[in-house]
């Protein structure tokens, strides 16, 4: 076996199946998937996939029914709800789909949370912050609330977030959902730029054709299974 | 407006955050148990040391001669130095259907010897018959009986048999001084030993036969000093008193007729003080109350704004929303008052029949105005104070609604519609 | 192969973090948070306010009623107490310990007041009749500080050290035996050599206590005089003292017994306080408190349940707030910190103003008490002791800390739940909310 360590994420045989009132729902079925680091792609399907289910196992949310994740060397199910959030600060980057930030701190706040979480000095935060900002084109935004901020703003402002941590990858589950055009081509842009730039591994949970189309490599899950896996360059 | 279920949507709408509903209809409802509770005990409080002043020994009602108080002098009889008929005097006061006893009294200071001490005492003289009838404190004596007429018996209390190291059976000196101005002094056997509870009542009194202890005095049978009378209940004894001193036939010289509100007024006044107390703490605690409840509702028309944009945009005016959420505040006050009656009820019911007693963290009995208090928990009913308190949750419960509901007749509906 | 957990650096505490947020979501909150802290700064200030006066009335029922028998702390013989015979007096050696131990600096500096008495029952008669009396034989210049009956003169003087045959009678007994200033009279009691002795002796002064057990009862007189009536020289039969503070009782009790060791070993002496020596009074002050127990204890519930109430319901509005939390790395202890820091600073806050506020309506009352007479009257009596309706609040460090602990328990134990609620939710389901 190849010495996988260096993949961002790493699944072998994964279920996840919820238990509702009497009955099951297998919503993973048998998912087994490689991720390396600096990769653009989407998991497609349409709502009830499984897709947001996938990216949430993979992101250390909820845990595999069976089978093993490994992500960024570390595999989770061995680890403590403890040791899963420290997980999640230090390798994970999260996207929502909206009410991503927290509505009492600002938008430099907001965006260097996870620094501040790590125990990163303040200088360096508000350094990386205010560079990202810059890349951005969000120069000027930092001291305002989410409330003072449009829906496109916000999840600039999330995805600064995700990426100011350096994480080894940043999951976005359907990012542009509540976005117009315009707006979602500008944060579809920002996240590929990233991507080009600075490397940054993004894997999308959508059925926004528009988002598969910029991805380099679409999963399609249908019914909680991988029904093809294309690269294109 | 009028045929809108106001009363169906509060109440419909209090189930749709039952945790909320519950918190706070459990704040309201501890408020109503407690304030019911606590009035109840203080009440039960009142009516013992009430009780307690004028059943142990004393009774209602007080006949003396006028210039017997506060002297007590021995020559003070009813009648003066010529005496009265005592049995027609009893015969009328026996008659009055608010009374329930009578007893005639003698009094005289003087000393008590066993071989082995002396104490000062109070005896009084007692007909035991009607005595038992009037007054609890002879009812269960610790040691013997009661003294037969004729016989030289006696009995005394606890704490002189204590301190005169002496027991039933053993052989007293009475000494004493005569209406004739001479020491009088007599053998006497202690036939029993009683306790009221009152140190100092029974460290004091020694009690015989009237007739015998007219006998000693030089005293001739138609002179007493006093006729105690025991009413039904202590709150008809200023009625009955008055009924009594135009009932009874003239004495010469006069008599008075004193219920035991005149005999002790500070008792009266501090009863009066405990009624307004309980004002005080009715307005306390749901004062303190209101700001949970209010702090309730403001969440759930907050959350429920779209609902009121909705209902204004459809043309409805802000008084029907208002009317929405005064109804919501009614209903709150409705379950919690049917929880804390569901609560007190029991809770009042048990500790009127069975109070705890709680002598164990006391460890004395305490007394106020004179009047001994056993340390046990018994509270009283008072329904009128009871729809006093649940008018107060009703009202606490409207008022804290109030402010919300305005609030929320002002929602701006188009803003509110879109989201902001 | 998978890394191992090590290569993971260990969780730190956060507690900036936590603090930050906490801190932030009650300001956010304004109006909710400030209508619970508004019952909370009620209740605290009634509570301390309330128990400042209690602490303050009863400390003067206590100062009454043991200038009124026996003072704070008592000494004397074990069987005196249920007796009250002549022949249970102190022997003079034992007094002179007694008095000796009283001298102790850690003692003295406590005493405001000490008097050494001879307590019999007798018989007082005139011939107008007889009465039963409490005489109370003292030295008058150590008797005139201790007492309150000096001062309650209605007619006539107290006692001078130069009297003999001098009595000072309460108006009851005086009325009763139809006596007047320079009357004589006469009193019978037993005498050390067990027979009945009586005394003459002259009404010089007249007082009115209020309280009708001491008005009907008790005559001083000099204690020169009770011994050559009685044949017990100058015996006594209890020394006692009053204290600056009623809260050193204890410790005065306690060191009085270690020097008076050999003597109680010998059935010769013993410590009473005045808790023992007057059992009616402390279940007097022991139902007050009591009773404020039992109303602030409600009242408190009743914001306890406030609290609760605003905490839970924000955490529930909170729970896609929580969710992004936990998603960003924050673990569920620490997500319940929050909301228990939050609980935990509104009930501190707002219980430090309540208490501050009553603080200051107690200084504010301190110096010249309050009047409750209008309510209360001159006449009532409480457990033998008359109530002056002038009522001083009383603050003591002890009852302070007692109330700020109390808050503070009271406020952790309501944020307990909704800690744990925010501390056990689906970091997955909560992603479904909105909020």
């Amino acid at each position: 076996m190849t010495d996988t360590d260096s993949a961002a994420v790493r699944t072998d045989g994964l279920w996840k199946i919820f238990q509702q009132e009497a009955e099951e729902v297998t919503a993973v079925r048998d998912v087994s998937l490689t991720i390396e680091r600096g990769e653009f792609m989407a998991l497609a399907g349409p709502s009830g996939s499984g897709k947001t289910t996938l990216l949430n196992v993979i992101g250390g949310l909820t845990r595999s029914t069976r089978g093993e994740v490994v992500v960024a060397g570390h595999e989770v199910n061995a680890m403590s709800n403890q040791e899963l959030a420290r997980l999640r600060l230090d390798e994970v980057g999260f996207i929502f789909q909206a009410y991503n930030l927290l509505p009492v701190l600002s938008a430099m706040e907001n965006a260097e949370f996870p620094m501040l979480l790590q125990g990163i000095g303040a200088e360096e935060r508000q350094a990386r912050v205010r560079d990202l900002f810059e890349r951005t084109g969000m120069s000027g935004l930092e001291d305002r609330r989410p409330g003072k901020l449009s829906g496109g703003q916000q999840q600039r402002v999330a995805v600064v977030r995700a990426v100011a941590s350096k994480p080894a990858l940043v999951l976005a589950d359907e990012p542009t959902a509540n976005l117009d055009s315009a707006s979602s081509e500008a944060l579809l842009d920002m996240m590929f730029e990233l991507n080009r730039d600075l490397g940054v591994t993004f894997v999308f949970a959508t059925h926004d054709a528009r988002v598969m189309e910029r991805s380099r490599r679409v999963v399609r899950i249908v019914d909680g299974s991988i029904d093809s896996d294309e690269t294109h360059t | 407006m009028s045929d809108f279920p106001w009363l169906r949507i509060g109440w419909r709408n209090l189930g749709r955050n039952r945790k909320r509903t519950g918190l706070t209809a459990l704040g309201l409802a501890v408020g109503f148990v407690a304030s019911v509770f606590v009035v109840g005990w203080s009440e039960g409080l009142m009516v013992e040391m009430v009780e307690s002043a004028t059943s142990l020994v004393n009774g209602q009602i007080e006949i003396h001669d006028a210039e017997f108080r506060p002297d007590r002098s021995l020559y003070d009889t009813i009648g003066g130095r010529e005496g009265t008929d005592v049995q027609a005097l009893l015969r009328v006061i026996d008659g009055d259907a608010s009374v329930v006893a009578a007893a005639p009294r003698v009094y005289a200071g003087g000393l008590v010897s066993s071989g082995e001490a002396t104490s000062a005492g109070l005896f009084m003289g007692i007909d035991p018959a009607r005595e038992l009838e009037l007054t609890r404190f002879l009812d269960q004596l610790v040691d013997g009986r009661l003294p037969v007429a004729g016989q030289n018996e006696l009995l005394v209390g606890e704490e002189m048999a204590r301190q005169l190291s002496t027991g039933v059976g053993d052989e007293l000196v009475v000494v004493t001084s005569g209406a004739d101005g001479s020491m009088a002094n007599d053998l006497y056997t202690l036939v029993g030993i009683f306790r009221s509870g009152l140190t100092d009542l029974d460290a004091t009194f020694a009690v015989m036969p009237i007739g015998d202890l007219q006998t000693l005095l030089v005293l001739p049978p138609n002179r007493v000093h006093e006729i105690a009378v025991a009413t039904a209940d202590p709150m008809v004894a200023e009625a009955t008193a008055a009924r009594l001193a135009d009932l009874l036939p003239a004495v010469d010289p006069a008599i008075e007729v004193v219920p035991w509100t005149v005999l002790n007024p500070a008792m009266v006044d501090y009863v009066a003080l405990a009624d307004a107390m309980y004002f005080i703490i009715v307005g306390i605690v749901f004062g303190i109350a209101i700001f949970g409840v209010a702090n309730s509702m403001l969440m759930a028309t907050f959350e429920r704004r779209r609902e009121f944009a909705v209902m204004l945009a459809l043309g409805a005016t802000p008084r029907s929303v208002w009317a929405a959420v005064l109804s919501e505040g009614l209903a709150v006050g409705v379950v919690s008052l049917a929880l804390g009656a569901v609560v007190a009820f029991p809770l009042m019911v048990w500790f009127h029949n069975a109070p705890p007693d709680m002598s164990r963290f006391l460890g004395s009995d305490v007394t106020i105005f004179g009047a001994l208090l056993s340390p046990s928990l018994r509270v009283e009913y008072n329904v009128p104070f009871w729809f006093a308190c649940a008018t107060a949750l009703i009202v606490t419960a409207l008022l804290a609604a109030l402010y919300p509901a305005i609030r929320a007749g002002r929602t701006p509906p188009a803003d509110t519609l879109s989201g902001l | 192969m998978a890394k191992t957990l090590m290569t993971l650096r260990s969780q730190p505490m956060q507690v900036g973090v936590i603090l930050m947020l906490a801190l932030r979501n009650l300001r956010r909150q304004l109006r909710r948070s400030i209508l619970t802290a508004s019952a909370m700064i009620i209740g605290g200030w009634l509570l301390l306010f309330t128990f400042s006066l209690g602490d303050g009335t009863h400390e003067t029922w206590i100062d009454s009623g043991v200038r009124m028998s026996g003072g704070h702390v008592t000494v004397e013989r074990p069987e005196f107490r249920r007796s009250r015979k002549i022949e249970d007096r102190l022997s003079a050696d034992v007094r002179s310990t007694i008095e000796r131990a009283l001298e102790a600096p850690e003692i003295a500096a406590q005493v405001v007041a000490q008097s050494a008495r001879l307590t019999i029952n007798a018989l007082a008669s005139s011939p107008a009749g007889a009465r039963p009396a409490q005489i109370i034989a003292v030295d008058p210049l150590a008797e005139a500080p201790f007492s309150m009956f000096d001062d309650q003169v209605l007619e006539g003087r107290y006692l001078e050290p130069d009297d003999r045959l001098a009595a000072y009678v309460g108006i009851g007994l005086v009325e009763s035996l139809d006596l007047r200033l320079g009357s004589r009279f006469v009193v019978q009691a037993q005498d050390t050599a067990q027979d009945i002795s009586g005394q003459l002796l002259r009404v010089v002064g007249i007082f009115q206590s209020g309280m009708p057990e001491a008005d009907q009862t008790v005559i001083h007189i000099p204690i020169q005089t009770a011994g050559d009536w009685l044949g017990s020289d100058r015996d006594v039969t209890n020394v006692g003292v009053v204290l600056a503070d009623s809260a050193t009782v204890a410790s005065v009790a306690t060191h009085l017994e270690r020097v008076l060791a050999e003597p109680i070993a010998h059935g010769d002496a013993s410590v009473l306080e005045w808790r023992e020596s007057n059992p009616a009074l402390y279940a007097a002050v022991a139902i007050d408190n009591f009773g404020n127990y039992l109303v602030y204890g409600i009242l408190f519930t009743i914001i306890a349940v406030g609290i609760v109430n605003t905490v839970l319901m924000s955490v529930l509005h909170r729970h896609r707030e929580f969710g992004v939390l936990q998603a960003l790395g924050l673990t569920p202890g620490q997500t319940g910190a929050i909301v228990l820091v939050e609980g935990l600073t509104l009930t501190a806050i707002s219980g430090v103003i309540g208490v501050s506020l009553g603080l200051l309506t107690t200084w504010y009352f301190f110096g010249d008490g309050i009047d409750f007479s209008a309510l209360i009257g001159e006449d009532m009596t409480f457990s033998g002791v008359v109530i002056d309706p002038i009522i001083v609040p009383m603050f003591r460090v002890s009852r302070l800390s007692q109330i700020l602990v109390f808050i503070l328990v009271i406020g952790a134990a309501a944020s307990i739940y909704p800690a744990r609620r925010a501390a056990t939710i689906d970091t997955a389901e909560a992603m479904k909310f909105e909020r």
